[in-house]
């Protein structure tokens, strides 16, 4: 007998999303256009979003697609600028360097203590947010993750009461710095890419300890005897009756401790190629040699596997060298 | 501009116009619960599994850090088990049975018997899932219609006005039910009358309403042209048996139950084993140590298993997932009668179920004894089915007894407020309005 089943609830009154955009941009050339800049300054203003507002599964459903009441403020800044640094002869050297400086704003939020963002999202703060318990270090004494016991009960993991929007997961500026230089039939480009940021570090995604799963080499620093100073929780098999169980997850969940700085500089790609100068007579039209290094150089301080796509298990991207010959007839 | 809506899907105002869709809508709901892993699926997020673990019926052998918090009786409010098994799941098929009850009572076009049918199956629904909540969890949000708006924000209701709409429901479902099994082709797959008298003797039973617990279970007792105890204790689990007042038909192809494929082990288990308490619990020459369960020997290793459920996989399907059956009928109605000094009868009953065991009468004489040797019975007449034990054990105020001894034999450790499950925190974040339990 076949059965059917509700797969949403009824909205009727949603509508479109509304964005609001204000750019200003001014493009310089000076020296004969050696030197080109670019600025381009804009603001975003987008309200109305038609998201799948969460509702509490006591409904039926954990959504239903509708508006919301917000204001989003996406502004920035962006610089191109483009030279001409040497240009002579034999040899020449270009640049190309941008930057972005991106901000974003709740400008609005009418209820929000009513809806459910109420503990995700701040008017006035970015989006990027994250409400979290702030991380206080392990207890010499004890082994043990502590936060910051906000509301004075006693109690440091209390959901909402001792969260906190310390910290949030967003990019301070990015870009990328492209060099390129030729001497007679060499070829050089150097190509590094910078972001300054935050993001969710090792520890959210902490295989529990005992598990088949490989560690960091950081828990070989783990709290082991009273008195240790160390960032990483103790291990105990005691596991559920212990505090250090239950402050474990709380970290991986809410710790502010698993968001730290993920700035990095990688030198993204670098050619050097060589064009073989050929007599008019040849049949070959063009021999060219090269050799192309990729993400050779990763400079960062961050804990974790990839910057870029940071927190989980995800491999970054893989040093590639490449070389080859390139014959045109 | 107005677009059809897509072809595989309905409106809702048009599943309520004909008998078919609407019951469609209805038996969707059973086909639901036997395709997940939790609730009442019997498979193994389901929470007489995970109510087994926290008590003194299951060993977890899973890594599963979500599935180990039951068993160390150690829930996180952020168990993902806890949320979507023993929270997320009743409440949807609430909503699908207040959504059932407002289209029949809306839509035109649904023959009368068909609604009267589908009502009394809808309140049945709604009161099943409300007697698994509130057994949970303790006070929860009553949800009565499909208004999100108004149930978003819905706070928590004492457990008694819970239990009194669970009663009112069934009664209702009671008067609209047929007591045979005319409208689900003959098979105990569908709730009827007799499902609502079941489940409304229980709730007299848990809500400690002696006289009217006993004369609901009479009803089902005396009926004998419908319901009979299995003599063979092998057939009780049968499709369609004589003992069975409701089953879940199995929808997985090449599957007969969820609990037969997760319990009968070959090798090491991956989820659960039967917790070595159980097994002693057992009186000797028990025929159901025998016939309900099993062991598999890995080296220097033996563990128990359910065998209630006898096919592991394959066709064609001959047992279903037994939901309510006879033999908790005799049980209710021995710990009622016992409950009000009528201890003659109640040994009587509490006897029919132990020599169908194989079993000699009751050697119990006074109330608190006899009580006692109900509650023993319950535990080996009842184990790893729907949750019984768990909540038996809360509800005689044995649990703290009962819990102290058997958390530190599984390693961890006993507080009086884990009798009670937390509420999931992702619905607090959600809806401001609800509290959490004491000890989260």
């Amino acid at each position: 007998m076949a059965g059917l089943e509700p797969t949403a609830l009824l909205n009727p009154n949603y509508g479109w999303e509304t964005v609001r955009k204000l750019e200003v941009g001014l493009n310089l050339g000076f020296i004969k256009d050696r030197i080109l800049l670019e600025l381009d300054s804009y603001r975003n203003r987008s309200s109305n979003q038609l998201v799948n507002y969460a509702l509490p599964t006591i409904t039926g459903f954990n959504g239903i697609t509708a508006n919301l009441p917000a204001v989003v403020q996406n502004s920035g800044l962006e610089i191109e600028l483009n030279t001409v640094n040497i240009r002579g002869k034999q040899f020449t050297w270009t640049s190309s360097f941008n930057l972005t400086v991106p901000h974003n704003l709740l400008l609005a939020y009418p209820n929000i203590a009513s809806s459910p963002y109420a503990n995700t999202y701040v008017v006035g703060k970015p989006l990027s947010i994250i409400e979290a318990l702030h991380y206080t270090g392990v207890d010499p004494a004890t082994g043990v993750y502590t936060f910051q016991d906000v509301n004075h009960n006693g109690s440091d993991l209390d959901i909402p009461g001792d969260l906190q929007a310390l910290k949030k997961i967003a990019k301070a500026y990015y870009g990328g710095l492209m060099n390129h230089f030729s001497y007679q039939g060499f070829g050089l480009d150097i190509f590094f890419q910078f972001i300054k940021q935050t993001g969710y570090n090792y520890l959210t995604g902490f295989p529990t300890p005992g598990t088949m799963a490989n560690q960091s080499t950081i828990v070989l620093s783990r709290w082991q005897h009273p008195g240790n100073q160390t960032n990483v929780e103790a291990y105990t098999q005691g596991g559920g009756t212990g505090i250090t169980f239950i402050n474990y997850l709380y970290a991986q969940i809410y710790g502010d401790n698993r968001i730290s700085d993920a700035s990095f500089i990688r030198l993204k790609n670098i050619y050097l190629s060589y064009t073989v100068p050929l007599g008019n007579a040849a049949k070959i039209e063009m021999m060219k040699i090269f050799l192309q290094g990729q993400n050779l150089l990763t400079i960062t301080h961050y804990l974790g596997m990839d910057p870029e796509n940071n927190g989980s298990n995800l491999l970054p991207p893989l040093k590639i060298l490449t070389g080859g010959l390139q014959i045109n007839f | 501009m107005a677009i059809n809506p897509p072809e595989t899907q309905l409106v809702t105002a048009s599943v309520f116009t004909t008998d078919a869709t609407a019951t469609a809508a209805m038996v969707g709901i059973y086909s639901q619960m036997m395709q997940s892993n939790g609730f009442t699926s019997g498979d193994f997020g389901a929470i007489s599994n995970l109510s087994g673990m926290s008590g003194d019926e299951l060993s977890n052998f899973s890594p599963d850090a979500s599935l180990t918090e039951f068993y160390r009786d150690a829930l996180v409010t952020t168990n993902s088990f806890l949320y979507s098994s023993c929270w997320s799941e009743p409440y949807s098929y609430i909503y699908q049975a207040n959504a059932v009850l407002e289209g029949v009572q809306q839509g035109s076009g649904i023959s009368d018997a068909v609604k009267k049918q589908l009502t009394g199956e809808a309140l049945f629904v709604r009161a099943y899932c409300n007697f698994y909540l509130v057994n949970l969890f303790g006070n929860v949000p009553l949800i009565l219609s499909t208004a999100y708006a108004d149930n978003a924000h819905a706070a928590r209701t004492a457990a008694n006005a819970v239990y009194g709409q669970i009663v009112a429901d069934l009664k209702m479902a009671q008067a609209d039910l047929s007591p045979d099994f005319s409208f689900s082709n003959g098979e105990r797959v569908r709730p009827n009358q007799g499902a609502a008298t079941a489940l409304l003797a229980r709730v007299y039973l848990y809500q400690e309403n002696w006289t009217d617990a006993a004369v609901q279970a009479s009803g089902l007792i005396g009926n004998n042209s419908t319901y009979n105890l299995e003599t063979d204790l092998d057939s009780v689990f049968l499709a369609n048996s004589q003992e069975a007042i409701w089953e879940l038909e199995p929808v997985r192809p090449g599957y007969n139950t969820n609990e037969g494929s997760l319990f009968i082990l070959s090798t090491v288990p991956s989820y659960y084993a039967l917790n070595p308490g159980l097994i002693s619990a057992f009186e000797i020459g028990d025929q159901r140590r025998s016939h309900w369960v099993d062991s598999l020997v890995v080296g220097s290793n033996t563990y128990f298993y359910p065998f209630k459920y006898k096919i592991v996989s394959g066709t064609p399907v001959k047992e279903y997932s037994m939901e309510l059956r006879l033999a908790e009928q005799f049980l209710i109605r021995a710990e009622a009668e016992a409950q009000q000094n009528q201890l003659t009868t109640a040994a009587a009953d509490l006897n029919t179920i132990r020599s169908r065991a194989g079993l000699p009468n009751t050697t119990a004489t006074d109330q608190v004894s006899l009580l006692q040797a109900i509650l023993q019975e319950r535990r080996v007449e009842l184990f790893t089915e729907g949750s019984h034990r768990w909540f038996d054990l809360r509800r005689t105020g044995n649990i703290d007894a009962f819990m102290n001894p058997a958390a530190v034999a599984k390693g961890g450790s006993w507080r009086s407020t884990d009798q009670w499950y937390p509420i999931p925190q992702m619905e607090i974040q959600l809806d401001p309005t609800l509290t959490q339990n004491a000890g989260y």
